[in-house]
């Protein structure tokens, strides 16, 4: 059997035996490469491994929360989820689709838009998940499914507080108001960590910890989440019915500077950025300069008084219907014969204020307006104040200090005024206003900018304003004395000139009268209907929030609600009732 | 004494060792496909065993053909080699079939069969095996003339190289030269021929790579791949980084990173590197010696088959020996860095079914030459020449 080829005798033995004697050399120098790579080159392999597979990521620092005076959340951060696909994968797994879209609780057409509408290898279908949502997306086991987590800021509040608060951009940093602010405070610092991922980015393991993730600092405001909520709708609700263009208010302790409500209408809803109007997203309370008009008169009055130009019981004849300085007429609304201080206030005389400013030396005046903190930023801490302007009283004309007497040729803010009255209301002690809560029982570090006697005058002088017959009396709060002062100016066209017919309507304000424990000052620019004064459009929206402020903030009324009944309210006209009842600015309405 | 039938007619006893060798590098083989190909199969079918049951069942298979095959009568095999050939050669045309042919990444390399798809060129190096084999033996003194022995050769090999690099498929072609060229040398061509074959087939397999540019930067890009690493050299990159990250002793089982999407091909022709990341230069050194020693072992069994004067059985175990030893080199080289980066699979390792099961064909047939002749101990031997005297 074995000798069927009897041609091929034998087979060259020696052949066969280089052949198995080649593989065996190709076999140990396979055993020396390996040895080259692995012992004697590794350190620079795994060197180079080392920048393709070693990925550092940052672990998630979660920012801090913004708190009102209460610890009550005004803006959170919550970790969320995001549903993103392969779609390599995905598009296979078109029978397992409307489970998905049923997970998500999308409509189908949606999901596949979403799933078709993303790049080749990656595409959200849905972000801003609740983890508990994204846990039972990813327990139906969808082959090219995934899941990452997100940060998302809330604000509770919404509109309210959202121009004071600002909002995060997509990175969580704060760009605008409190988050921009306090950006520093409130952002974490991101830990880090080593791991291994896959080429496709995914993390394989930890290999390595580095600095754990620091979470954002909490931060307490001293706004009050209640009374911001009341001043806002009130704002809103005056803004509205008097079809005016915007509005702000301010409310102040007078005696710490904390503000307890910044509010700014019209605003935006910081949860749902879709709406994105970059117009609303100023904070008008801060940002927003006008020329304030008659509010400006008490500073007038204390700047006389300080210097000794005029004593608290001179008069003033204003029994004219032009009182001329230089080529211009200083008018009244309504011509009324000699006035005390108390009435050239409670009438809001033009020609008083105009007389008593030219008796002033207006270096006088100037310093008074400066230390009450008009032309410089209030040191709130707020981005985008604006300081407003008081020019150099060496360039005054004689017109221009008559002017600067009722509050034109002057330009200031909202928050300016609320602390230059708290400066008033605090017995003549300027407090810088904050927006850091400050501890109970602290004694916040102020300057007298007048006499005590000074600001206790004015203080019941502008309570004479909200009383019977004078311009602030809808601001008039049952149970509470309040002191304050309209403002109706003219709304300057740019020009040099002003406009005939817009005005810019101010109420400034603190309750109770003799014992002052909170300022507010409202501005509503530019209304369009009704009675287009201060003391209409703006003093009801002080009422409606100083009356509830006053008693969250716990400030007992001065007097039982008959006796105020008995004082006050009866001895107002039918005209003014009506008025009263109709709460112009009234939150219900 | 008459034989049961051509099928299960090798009742011998078997070389144990290589027997032990082979299983064991089908069962490691299916261990390492599993842990290199979990992370892509889970990321393209959902299923991390996707590639691995496949191996699994292909694995079955190739040892249920490894034993038929090594009880099947030698002289058998002899006859089929030429309709096997047919065979092949109908498969190679067939894959340029639309419906039958199936296409890959612009490949023509498979055949459709229902479930499972054949790569022809598998079984063509089978057949070439038996085919040239015989044809050396049939052919014997004449082989030394070109014009009476030795042209049919040239117009099988022109066929062949037609319709391989037509597919293209330029790794088996050199395979195809390398098996019928060791063939020819070892059935005892006349030295000038094998100096002179060895001229033009270098010569030709030269002028073949640097007629298409790509092909020429892959086989200078082995050299230093640190020169493009993003490029011509990526794929040797990835490779010498899992070599480098295995170390001595490396990272684990199951705990390589480089087949994470890095590695191209990490399951097939390139799973010697996630060997070497995930068990080291230890693993590679072992992987080397089970080769070594089942080369030698086949080595044995052709040189026990020579010395009964059987050319056939001889010439075809050496000619398993070049495939099976000639692509663990080949393959491991290409992994190592050390030849051009070209796909050669490594041998009862890597994922493939028709790789494993007609190499197992091969090897079956081998182990049957070694049932035929079986290695005799000395008391054996001595037994054996005294029922002869007797």
């Amino acid at each position: 059997m074995p000798d069927r080829h009897p041609a091929m005798a034998v087979l060259p033995a020696w052949r066969a035996a280089v052949m198995m004697g080649l593989v065996g050399v190709g076999l140990v120098a396979i055993m020396v490469q390996a040895w080259r790579l692995q012992v004697e080159n590794a350190g620079f392999l795994r060197e180079q491994g080392a920048q393709r597979y070693l990925r550092h990521l940052p672990l998630p620092a979660m920012r801090g929360a913004v708190l009102d005076r209460n610890g009550v959340p005004l803006a959170i951060s919550v970790p969320v989820k995001a549903v993103w696909v392969d779609p390599q994968l995905f598009n296979h797994q078109v029978t397992r689709w409307p489970q998905l879209a049923q997970a998500l609780e999308l409509p189908l057409p949606t999901l596949e838009r979403r799933a078709r509408g993303g790049g080749a290898e990656f595409a959200f279908i849905a972000r801003q998940l609740p983890p508990e949502r994204a846990a039972a997306v990813m327990g139906l086991h969808i082959p090219g499914v995934y899941t990452l987590t997100e940060s998302r800021r809330y604000y509770p509040l919404g509109a309210v507080a959202a121009p004071l608060l600002g909002f995060t951009n997509v990175d969580g940093r704060g760009i605008e108001g409190v988050e921009l602010a306090y950006n520093q405070w409130l952002r974490g610092t991101p830990g880090k960590e080593t791991g291994l991922q896959d080429n496709r980015g995914q993390a394989l393991s930890v290999v390595q910890m580095g600095p754990p993730a620091e979470q954002g600092r909490p931060l307490l405001l001293s706004i009050d989440r209640n009374i911001q909520y009341f001043a806002y709708t009130a704002l809103a609700a005056a803004v509205q019915q008097f079809k005016a263009q915007s509005g702000s208010a301010v409310v102040m302790n007078v005696h710490t500077g904390e503000v307890l409500a910044l509010v700014s209408y019209p605003s935006f809803n910081p949860n749902n950025r879709q709406d994105y109007e970059p117009g609303l997203y100023g904070n008008r309370a801060v940002a927003d300069t006008y020329e304030p008009g008659s509010v400006m008169k008490p500073f007038t009055i204390a700047a006389a008084l300080d210097d000794g130009s005029i004593d608290p019981n001179s008069t003033f004849d204003v029994n004219t219907n032009c009182f001329r300085v230089a080529n211009y007429c200083i008018q009244d609304d309504v011509r009324h014969g000699v006035l005390n201080l108390a009435q050239v206030l409670k009438y809001s005389s033009n020609i008083g204020a105009a007389q008593i400013s030219l008796r002033t030396p207006p270096a006088d005046l100037y310093h008074m307006l400066r230390t009450v903190g008009f032309g410089q930023v209030s040191g709130a801490g707020l981005p985008g104040e604006a300081p407003g302007t008081v020019p150099a009283w060496q360039g005054w004309s004689i017109a221009r200090r008559a002017a600067m007497a009722y509050g034109y040729g002057i330009s200031v803010t909202p928050l300016q005024l609320a602390a230059a009255y708290g400066a008033i209301a605090n017995d003549g002690v300027y407090v810088q206003p904050s927006l850091q809560r400050v501890n109970d029982g602290t004694q916040v570090q102020g300057s007298r900018v007048m006499p005590v006697q000074v600001a206790r005058d004015l203080q019941g002088w502008l309570a004479g304003v909200i009383s019977r017959g004078g311009t602030g009396f809808l601001a008039a709060i049952p149970g509470y004395t309040v002191a304050g002062k309209t403002g109706t100016s003219s709304m300057a066209d740019g020009k040099g000139g002003f406009y005939k017919n817009r005005v810019n309507t101010t109420f400034v304000g603190f309750a109770p009268a003799d014992h002052p424990q909170l300022v507010m000052a409202v501005v509503v620019r530019d209304p369009t209907q009704g009675w287009r004064f201060g003391g209409v459009v703006a003093a009801p929206v002080f009422r409606v929030t100083m009356s509830a402020a006053l008693r969250l903030m716990n400030v007992a009324p001065d007097m039982p609600a008959a006796q105020w009944n008995a004082q006050m309210a009866k001895r107002m006209t039918t005209a003014q009732e009506r008025l009263w009842a109709e709460g112009a600015g009234d939150a219900a309405q | 004494m008459k034989r049961p039938s051509w099928w299960l007619a090798e009742d011998g006893p078997a070389d144990t060792v290589l027997w032990w060798i082979i299983l064991v590098l089908l069962g490691f083989g299916l261990v390492m496909v599993y842990s290199a190909s979990a992370p892509i199969a889970q990321h393209a079918t959902g299923n991390a065993f996707y590639f691995a049951q496949r191996q699994a069942l292909f694995g079955a298979l190739a040892a249920a053909v490894l034993y038929y095959a090594s009880r099947v009568d030698v002289d058998f095999w002899e006859r089929l080699s030429f309709p096997l050939m047919g065979l092949s050669l109908l498969f190679l045309l067939l894959v340029f079939f639309p419906f039958i042919g199936v296409s890959v990444n612009g490949s023509h390399r498979w055949i459709n069969f229902l479930v499972i798809r054949l790569q022809p060129s598998e079984l063509l190096k089978f057949a070439l095996l038996l085919f040239v084999s015989r044809y050396v033996v049939r052919k014997g003194e004449l082989l030394g003339k070109f014009k009476e022995g030795l042209w049919p050769i040239f117009v099988v090999l022109g066929i062949l190289g037609v319709l391989l690099l037509l597919q293209p498929d330029f790794g088996s072609y050199a395979m195809v030269v390398l098996l019928t060229g060791v063939l020819l040398f070892l059935g005892g061509l006349p030295m000038g021929y094998v100096l002179l074959a060895g001229a033009v087939s270098g010569t030709a397999l030269g002028a073949l790579a640097v007629s298409a540019p790509y092909r020429l930067a892959r086989i200078t890009a082995f050299q230093n791949p640190w020169a493009d690493p993003y490029g011509a050299g990526f794929q040797l990159v990835q490779s010498l980084i899992a070599f480098g990250r295995g170390g001595v002793f490396g990272v684990g089982l199951g705990d390589g990173v480089m087949k994470y999407f890095y590695l191209p091909e990490s399951y097939t022709d390139f799973i010697l590197a996630v060997i070497g990341e995930e068990l080291g230069m230890v693993g590679v050194w072992a992987l080397a010696l089970l080769y070594a020693v089942a080369s030698w072992r086949i080595y044995r069994i052709g040189r026990r088959a020579a010395a009964a004067g059987d050319a056939f059985s001889a010439l075809f175990c050496y000619g398993t020996l070049t495939w099976f030893g000639g692509e663990a080199v080949l393959s491991m080289g290409v992994n190592l860095g050390a030849l051009p980066t070209k796909g050669f699979a490594l041998p009862l390792i890597s994922y493939g079914g028709s790789s494993l099961v007609f190499l197992c064909a091969a090897l079956g047939v081998v182990l049957g030459v070694s049932r035929r002749y079986p290695a005799l101990s000395a008391r054996a031997v001595a037994g054996k020449a005294e029922v002869e005297h007797g």
